[in-house]
């Protein structure tokens, strides 16, 4: 065996196609055969071919029966068509994806996996790429229909193509989907729930997108419209950034727990953020609008509010083999710190991405348009709800940082600052209606960040606005951010003081 | 010899148990390592540890002087571990499991067709070629993942339990090839829960229970450590049970005299010296013994009283 080793350097030999296959992700490969040979596939796949066959001739049957030569048999033909087509895409694959990553645990090879050096990521990338291919598949099965309904007239090609195209990244985002559910739980029981929930959304979206692709092909001059053609590649373009957003979270849960699980997820989520911030400015660069910046930026910021609930709960440590994958370079090694894992640093996350949103805020709309200006209100939002974010993660992940280590104290610790964020809006009014205090009875409060923002935008009579609240407002908000300040400082300076520590051993060249 | 696998003072907790406290060991070039406890001593825990798929409380494990805490992936490409739930994928045949993993293992073109026959020959899978895992006996199934193991030319194995629910047949096989691969200068760590599987193939022992390594060392080390406290010898005479046992037990030297399959098993303090004093007691009260038979302890027994009777 070990005089095998010497004669490795050989260039490889074979076929053009060999050496191609050479560098294709060797869990591809092992999929395809296996799903090719596996009973799932073939058993689905033919009774889809047969739905389909039965499905288009009854609509066919039907639309002769009823009128002959003047009804138009294209759009209703090519929607029952791709109902099937749907069907398969959008619930079949993915869930044949779901099946073959817990098989993974159940047939005790993810072990193996791990122990050939594969990455993570490679394991999930096959996965997924391996359910693009059973739906290029399918697409290319139902291709002879799908022509049929166009030779039957009335449809139109390009919205057919949009449909297809749709369906196929709608197909590959819900792949990413499942395979993420699927990493949740290596136990059987929670699986077999997780199955039944996935099954239920796989279904419902499926029967959602079938309704809307059969009214683009009966309205499909509503394509025409560059509005709606741009909002369908915006939405493509989000799908796809939401998609790998998943694929990063499986990513994460896959590696392990000494590895780096949060960069990943902080960067792909900044990206999503980014590429929403980006599609509005190209939407309306002409003429900004601040209605629909302003919904952007809230967006962006519960985005990253709802990512960052999971990142300032993580453990404090960086583990030992993240400090050695630091970057060199001091200064940039301090830069990319709101990027690395630990729960101090994903406060930090959140104000660093909160101050990002905050700086396109107020840089495109100047850019686009020189003319154009905040209310002073509505230019408040951004910090209103970075303060605010802040604070709702601050206080109970501080309260709860000693005990960051602990699984069960990090879903507590999960747990409690969505808690907090609804008790903060729920208290108010249910003391004001207990003990008849009055000004309190309604929902329009400071601990209501929903109020206060809308308050902010649009000072109507029927909103109280920041007016109400005044000064008494600000100290509120300033005593609550002392509190998370004081909670957070030690973890803040632990953090630190191991960050600093790491740096100088990764900066002087040791291991 | 060079030191190819060493573990240092590990321990590994879940919760309040502590599967492993402590263990030190080590095993070198064209060793073979026998890792023997009862079930739940904590040797898939130890073993998978080292294999860097699970993480001590304390402790490390150094594979050729590489720590798996520090550098995983290098560890991973010098290390070949079989786990005891070996795993096979459903729908698959032998050639494209072995072709799986060698591509996973980044063998490319002519050295991973040349790596995948080699494996398959050494492991006797070639008159098997295209058959379904599905199909394969528990036994070929074994022989099929060890060959997944050997695809990268690992340096280092680490079995789990690679006998368990073996045919007597199968075992045999198991341990010629194990043999086989201490020749080619590996470093072998194979673990059990049924000493006789092992005794004949390792060159040394280190025997786990509740997590604490008992002992560790040659196997003539352990042996000799049991054998000079003390002798355990079977005496038959022709003179009554109760007398003999009588006038033994006012012998110095006797520690125990109990009755056993019609004669009486004795315990002495001491080695051989202590045997022949017997011997002559005997014949001197003229309690004509017409058999004295020493009980050679044997690895089995080394367990048993190191492991306070829990083997299974
Ligand atoms: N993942 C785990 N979670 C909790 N306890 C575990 C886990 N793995 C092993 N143990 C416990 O650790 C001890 C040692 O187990 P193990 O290493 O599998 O023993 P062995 O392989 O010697 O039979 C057992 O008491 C077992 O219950
Ligand atoms: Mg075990």
């Amino acid at each position: 065996m070990t005089d095998l080793t010497g004669q490795l350097d050989e260039a490889p030999e074979g076929d053009r196609l060999d050496r191609l296959s050479e560098w294709v992700n060797p869990i591809l490969i092992k999929e395809v055969r296996q799903a090719m040979r596996g009973r799932y596939f073939k058993i689905t796949f033919c009774i889809t071919l047969m739905l389909a066959t039965l499905v288009g001739l009854g609509v066919l049957l039907v639309l002769i029966a009823e009128g002959g030569d003047e009804v138009v048999m294209g759009p209703p033909f090519f929607t029952a068509m791709y109902a099937c087509l749907t069907f398969a895409a959008l619930v079949l694959v993915p869930f044949s994806a779901f099946l073959s990553m817990g098989g993974e645990w159940d047939e005790n090879t993810w072990d193996l996996l791990v122990l050939s050096n594969l990455r993570p990521r490679q394991i999930v990338f096959g996965k997924v790429l391996s359910g693009m291919v059973q739906s290029l598949l399918y697409f290319c099965t139902f291709g002879p229909f799908l022509v049929f309904a166009f030779l039957l007239r009335g449809i139109d090609l390009t919205a057919m193509m949009v449909a297809l195209a749709v369906a196929f990244v709608l197909s590959f985002l819900l792949t990413c989907v499942s395979v993420a559910v699927s990493s949740l739980s290596r136990g059987r029981f929670t699986r077999v729930v997780l199955m039944v929930l996935l099954s239920a959304i796989l279904l419902n979206v499926a029967f959602g997108f079938v309704a809307w692709g059969s009214q683009l092909m009966f309205l499909p001059a509503q394509l025409h419209d560059t509005e709606a053609q741009l909002a369908i590649a915006i939405s493509m373009s989000i799908g796809i950034a939401v998609a790998a957003f998943f694929f990063a979270v499986t990513s994460a849960r896959l590696a392990h727990p000494e590895e780096n699980r949060s960069s990943g997820l902080r960067i792909t989520a900044l990206l999503v953020v980014l590429s929403i911030l980006a599609w509005e400015t190209l939407y309306d660069w002409r003429s900004p609008d601040d209605q629909r910046i302003l919904l952007t930026t809230c967006l962006s910021f519960a985005a990253l509010w709802v990512v960052s609930v999971f990142f300032c709960t993580e453990p404090e440590r960086l583990g030992r083999r993240v400090a050695v994958t630091l970057p060199k370079n001091p200064l940039v090694a301090w830069l990319v710190t709101p990027l690395l894992p630990g729960g101090a640093r994903g406060l930090l996350y959140f104000v660093f991405g909160g101050l990002l949103v905050t700086a396109w805020m107020f840089a495109y709309p100047g850019l686009a348009d020189p003319s154009f200006s905040y209310s002073s209100g509505e230019a408040s939002v951004p910090f209103v709800l970075l303060a605010y974010g802040v604070f709702f993660l601050g206080l109970p992940s501080g309260l709860l940082s000693r005990g960051s280590g602990m699984v069960a104290v990090r879903v507590v610790s999960r747990l409690s600052i969505f808690l907090f964020f609804i008790l903060c809006i729920l208290i108010p009014p249910l003391i004001g209606f207990l003990f008849n205090v009055k000004g309190l009875e309604d929902f329009d409060h400071p601990g209501n960040i929903f109020m206060v923002v809308a308050g902010l935008v649009s000072p109507s009579p029927h909103f109280a606005g920041v007016g109400e609240y005044g000064m008494g407002g600000v100290t509120l908000v300033g005593v609550g951010l002392l509190l998370v300040v004081i909670l957070n400082a030690a973890r803040i300076y632990r953090q630190g003081m191991e960050m600093r520590g790491a740096i100088a051993a990764r900066s002087t060249g040791e291991s | 010899m060079r030191t190819a696998l060493e573990v240092k003072g590990l321990t590994r907790r879940f919760g309040k148990t502590t599967a492993v406290d402590n263990a030190t060991f080590e095993v070198s070039r064209g060793q073979i390592l026998g890792f023997i406890g009862p079930n739940g001593a904590g040797k898939t825990t130890t073993m998978r540890i080292c294999a860097s798929l699970d993480l001590p409380d304390q402790g490390d494990v150094l594979i050729d002087g590489i720590s798996v805490l520090d550098d995983p992936r290098l560890v991973r490409q010098r290390l070949g571990f079989m786990p005891d739930s070996y795993g096979a994928y459903s729908d698959t045949t032998i050639e494209e499991y072995l072709e799986f993993f060698a591509r996973a293992y980044g063998l490319r073109g002519r050295d991973r067709r040349r790596m995948i026959d080699y494996v398959k020959d050494f492991t006797a899978l070639g008159p098997l070629e295209g058959k379904l895992i599905s199909a394969l006996s528990k036994g070929m199934k074994q022989r099929l993942c060890l060959a997944k193991t050997l695809l990268h030319d690992p340096s280092i194995l680490i079995l789990d339990e690679p006998a368990s629910g073996l045919d007597p047949h199968a075992r045999v096989e198991l341990r010629e090839l194990v043999i086989a691969l201490a020749d080619l200068d590996k470093a072998i760590m194979i673990s059990s829960h049924i000493l006789t599987e092992l005794s004949q193939v390792c060159s040394s022992v280190a025997v786990i229970e509740a997590g604490k390594i008992r002992a560790t060392g040659t196997v003539e080390d352990i042996l000799r450590s049991v054998e000079s406290s003390y002798v355990e010898v079977f005496v038959r005479t022709l003179a009554p049970l109760e007398a003999v046992q009588r006038a033994l037990l006012e012998e110095v030297g006797v520690r125990s005299v109990r009755r056993h399959k019609g004669g009486l098993m004795v315990e002495l303090d001491g080695d051989e010296q202590a045997l022949a004093g017997l011997v002559q007691v005997l014949v001197r009260r003229g309690l004509d013994p017409i058999e004295i038979s020493p009980n050679v302890v044997d690895l089995e027994d080394v367990f048993l009283s190191l492991t306070e009777g829990q083997v299974q």
